[in-house]
Parts: C-alpha cells; sequence; structure tokens
C-alpha cells in the first residue's frame, strides 16, 4: 500500500465487523433508520430494551470484571483491584444507600459525569490502537489531538447534562444559568462550538496524518507509514454523533447500548487471545468466546436484576437501592476499565499488535 | 501482618457478601414479590404500587428520595408532581412541575401539566402559556399534546 493511502485499518475479526460493532458503524445506520422511519425504528428499539439490556447493556458492565479475573497474572499485578476492591465497593454501597441524599446524591452525580468521559476515553483508546496496529505512528501532537478530538464530546455531555442534574448540573442547577442573559449565550456558544469542534477536530486530523505519510521527510522528522486508518476516524465521528446530535437522555441511551456492544466486541477479542496463548489444552474461538460471553450475562443479572433485592429486604428504600447500585456497577466498571487495558508490559501489547501466531478470533 | 493476607481476606469476605447478597435478593424478588427480578427494573415500579397499599405517605417519602438524591435534575421534580397529584396534593403537585420546569425548561410533559393543573385551578391564562409551551416543545420532538387540553383552552390542536 501505498504511503498515506486510505484505508480501513487493520482489522482483527473481519472489516465488515470491526467497522459495525467496534467501529460504532452500526449505530450510525440505526441513526439513518430512525431518521428515515422513526416510529418504525422507535417502536423495534423500546420493545427489544429490556434484551439490549441483559445481552448487552449489563452484560458489558460485568465484562470488565470477568475480563479482569480472567486475566493472566491479574491477582498478583492487580491485588487491591482484584481482591481489595469488591470488599471497598460493597462498603460504598451500603454507605450511599444508607445516606443516599447526602453521600449518593454526590456518587451519582459522580457516575453521570464520569460516564461520557469514560465512553471518550474509550473512543480514543480505541482510535489509538487502530492507529498504531495499522502503521500509523502518531507524533506526539497527533496524540494529544486525537486525545482532545475523543474528549471534545466529553465537554459536550458536561454541558447538556445540566438540565439533567449531571455534569456542570452537579454544581449549577440550569436555572442559574438560565437567569441570567451573558451566562445563557456563553452556555449556548460554548456547546455549538464544542459540537462544531467535535467533528472538524477528528477531520483535520486525518488530513494532517495523510499530509505527512505523504511527503518526504525532512530535518529528521518520522514520516507517517500509514495514514490514519478510516475505522479510527470512525470511532470518532460515531461517539462524536451519540453526544453531540441527540438530546442528552437519548445520547445516553445511544452511548449505553453500542458503547456496550463496542465494549464486549474489543474485550472479547482480546480474552480469546489470551486464552488462545496461554492455555494448554486448545479449545476454539468459538468455545471462548460462549463461555466469556455467558459469564458476562450471568454476572450481569447478578449485579443488576438480584443485588438490589437484599437491601430492600433488610429496610432500605427500593429507590435509594436500585439507583446506588446502578452508579456502583457503573463506578467500579469504570475504574476496573482503566487498570485491564494497560499496554506497558501486558499481554494486551502481544494481542493488540497480533505478533503472537497469527491466528484470529 | 502481610498485605496479601489481608488482600485475600478482604476479597472472600467480598465474593461472600456479594454471593449472599445476590442469592437473598433473588430469594426476595421470587417469594415477596412472586416473580424474578424484572429485567427492566424502574427504581419507581415499586413506590407505584404502595397507594393501592394505602401507604400514601411511604409513597410520597420514595420520589422524595429520588429528588435528594437528584435535586437538579428537571426529571426527579417531575416524578414528585406526578406522585403528589395522585396523593390529591395539587398546590404541591404545581410546586414541583414548576421547579421541573426551572431546571428543564424544554420539559414538554412539566409544561403540560402545569397547564391541567391550573386550568383545574382557574388560572386559563397562565394555563393557555403552559399549553402552547407544551404543544411548541412537543412538536420539536415529534409528539403531540393532549387535544382535550387545547380544547378546553380553546387552543387549535394543530398549534397554529
Amino acid at each position: 500500500m501505498s504511503r498515506g493511502a486510505i484505508s480501513i485499518g487493520r482489522t482483527f475479526v473481519h472489516p465488515a465487523f470491526d467497522a459495525l460493532i467496534i467501529g460504532g458503524g452500526l449505530s450510525l445506520l440505526v441513526a439513518v433508520w430512525i431518521a428515515i422511519d422513526g416510529t418504525t425504528a422507535g417502536l423495534v428499539m423500546a420493545s427489544s430494551v429490556p434484551f439490549f439490556l441483559l445481552f448487552v447493556n449489563n452484560a458489558h458492565f460485568a465484562a470488565s470484571t470477568v475480563r479482569l479475573y480472567r486475566k493472566p497474572d491479574a491477582f498478583r499485578e492487580l491485588p487491591f483491584l482484584t481482591m481489595a476492591f469488591p470488599l471497598v465497593t460493597l462498603v460504598v454501597v451500603t454507605i450511599s444507600i444508607a445516606f443516599a441524599d447526602q453521600v449518593g446524591r454526590h456518587l451519582q452525580a459522580l457516575m453521570l459525569t464520569w460516564s461520557p468521559y469514560h465512553y471518550c476515553a474509550q473512543a480514543y483508546g480505541l482510535a489509538a490502537m487502530y492507529c498504531y496496529r495499522s502503521g500509523c505512528a502518531l507524533v506526539e501532537p497527533e496524540r494529544r489531538m486525537l486525545r482532545w478530538s475523543c474528549m471534545v464530546p466529553f465537554g459536550v455531555a458536561m454541558l447538556s447534562g445540566t438540565q439533567a442534574g449531571s455534569g456542570l448540573g452537579w454544581f449549577v442547577p440550569w436555572y442559574t444559568i438560565a437567569e441570567s442573559e451573558f451566562g445563557l449565550s456563553l452556555f449556548r456558544g460554548a456547546s455549538v462550538t464544542l459540537g462544531a469542534l467535535a467533528f472538524a477536530m477528528p477531520v483535520a486530523l486525518f488530513l494532517r496524518i495523510r499530509a505527512r505519510a505523504r511527503r518526504p521527510t525532512v530535518s529528521g522528522e518520522p514520516a507517517a507509514e500509514r495514514g490514519m486508518p478510516l475505522i479510527s476516524l470512525l470511532i470518532i465521528a460515531s461517539n462524536a454523533v451519540w453526544f453531540v446530535v441527540f438530546e442528552y437522555f437519548d445520547a445516553f441511551a445511544w452511548a449505553a447500548l453500542f458503547h456496550g456492544l463496542q465494549y464486549l466486541g474489543i474485550v472479547t477479542i482480546f480474552h480469546v487471545r489470551d486464552r488462545q496463548r496461554v492455555e494448554t489444552v486448545r479449545h476454539g474461538w468459538a468455545y471462548h468466546t460462549g463461555m466469556f460471553y455467558a459469564a458476562c450475562v450471568g454476572l450481569g443479572y447478578l449485579l443488576w436484576q438480584c443485588w438490589s433485592g437484599a437491601y430492600v429486604l433488610i429496610g432500605f428504600g427500593r429507590i435509594e437501592s436500585v439507583l446506588m447500585i446502578a452508579t456502583a456497577i457503573n463506578l467500579h466498571h469504570f475504574i476496573t476499565d482503566a487498570y485491564i487495558w494497560r499496554l506497558r508490559k501486558d499481554p494486551n501489547r502481544t494481542v493488540m499488535m497480533d505478533t503472537h501466531t497469527g491466528r484470529t478470533a | 501482618m502481610d498485605k496479601s493476607v489481608i488482600y485475600r481476606g478482604m476479597f472472600a469476605l467480598g465474593m461472600v457478601l456479594f454471593a449472599v447478597s445476590c442469592v437473598v435478593g433473588l430469594a426476595f424478588e421470587v417469594v415477596a414479590q412472586r416473580r424474578l427480578p424484572p429485567l427492566l427494573p424502574s427504581p419507581f415500579e415499586y413506590a407505584r404500587s404502595l397507594p393501592d397499599q394505602g401507604n400514601m405517605d411511604a409513597f410520597i417519602s420514595e420520589y422524595r428520595t429520588a429528588v435528594a438524591i437528584a435535586p437538579h435534575a428537571g426529571w426527579t421534580h417531575l416524578q414528585l408532581g406526578f406522585a403528589l397529584n395522585r396523593a390529591g396534593d395539587a398546590s404541591g403537585a404545581l410546586e414541583a412541575f414548576r421547579t421541573a420546569v426551572r431546571l428543564d425548561p424544554a420539559s414538554s410533559t412539566a409544561h403540560y401539566n402545569i397547564a391541567v393543573l391550573l386550568l383545574r385551578g382557574g388560572d386559563h391564562k397562565t394555563a393557555r402559556h403552559h399549553a402552547r409551551k407544551a404543544q411548541e416543545l412537543a412538536r420539536e420532538t415529534g409528539d403531540r399534546v393532549d387535544s382535550q387540553l387545547l380544547d378546553a383552552l380553546g387552543l387549535p390542536v394543530s398549534g397554529g
């Protein structure tokens, strides 16, 4: 392939699978379906909510935990996270339920504010991973620009969440902004600017890397062997669409569904390749995928559907039990996730670069 | 004491507590509620059953808890408004809907409910303002406002 040529990138499974599931392309297709026939799409989506919750959303929250405990050497390398953190989480959940209006309130606002950051950080991680996998070595300013491109939708969510009491609304209720004409203009100006940047920055980055890849190297500057892969651009664009195009609550629903699907896809690929590398008795990818996914669905059911009943039984209110457990599951997922994707001195790097046997999941 | 021993102890305790919580939680739903836990657990589902059991104070208290957890979120005040209205506290409901509108001016539902309560209270002028606003916001999202309210206020259903 010539330098700077446009390509989908080096995919893990198949260009269509990677683009639709991990790249978020499926979410864009569904968005087009909604735009064309919103009534039918809305009915189908609404009737599928319990299915999506159990098999995608809840399973993805459990996936980070399942991945943590199935990761080679996790207990040795992450002793606090693997052994102490579950008990810490239980204690925090109980305190936040018991003091829902003091502690729980801030934990929930933290969770709702952290959530879009987590989605954007995932978009950055995946986009950078596909760049490196595809031979597009990012120089420092490009890496920073990629990170900012992915993080702009978080800024959008910080503002759009105000009316739902998250993001800026955690500290400032909407009416204090709306009461001042200057505040309102500033808020609207910032929303529009960030919304435009969310799409303009990744395109500018794509063109910048492509230009660097095509020009001859001068004064010791490294050339990008390849341009930025299209799948990286797709990942950033789909994340931006969720938070910029959709209303706040719709954005959360879309992001939760398709981020969950994206997460399950990539975490399963890493799990399967890890297992195939370390196990002595060889199993096929279908076996590892099935076992991993079954564990995620099972743990997801226990966490989301069964756990809160215990708190109600011992006398806490249903509302605080359900809301605080949902909050704790989210926060536990965000924290665990920050550790399980490390690359330095980690088997993850081997999987990312496919430097072992070259087998595919 | 060796740190790893403490970690192992914490792990064992955490796992046992979590497993017991899940089993007890599942048993509670199956035995007391006579069903499997719903796939789509709504925090308000239980609260909604309380008025039928004659427990109106607990009913309102559940919604006030939601407001305490998310005091800057328009949707919690909206839900409290529904609950207070169901409990027969029209002025409390109106106040909750007004707070919902202050926090989330784009809530068509909150404007609609303010219009309904004001109409019942005889304040047609302000009711018309909120009904128009509800209609305008609903149109933006492809929804419609109940035509009975619009008829009662002499507003065109088409919103023109």
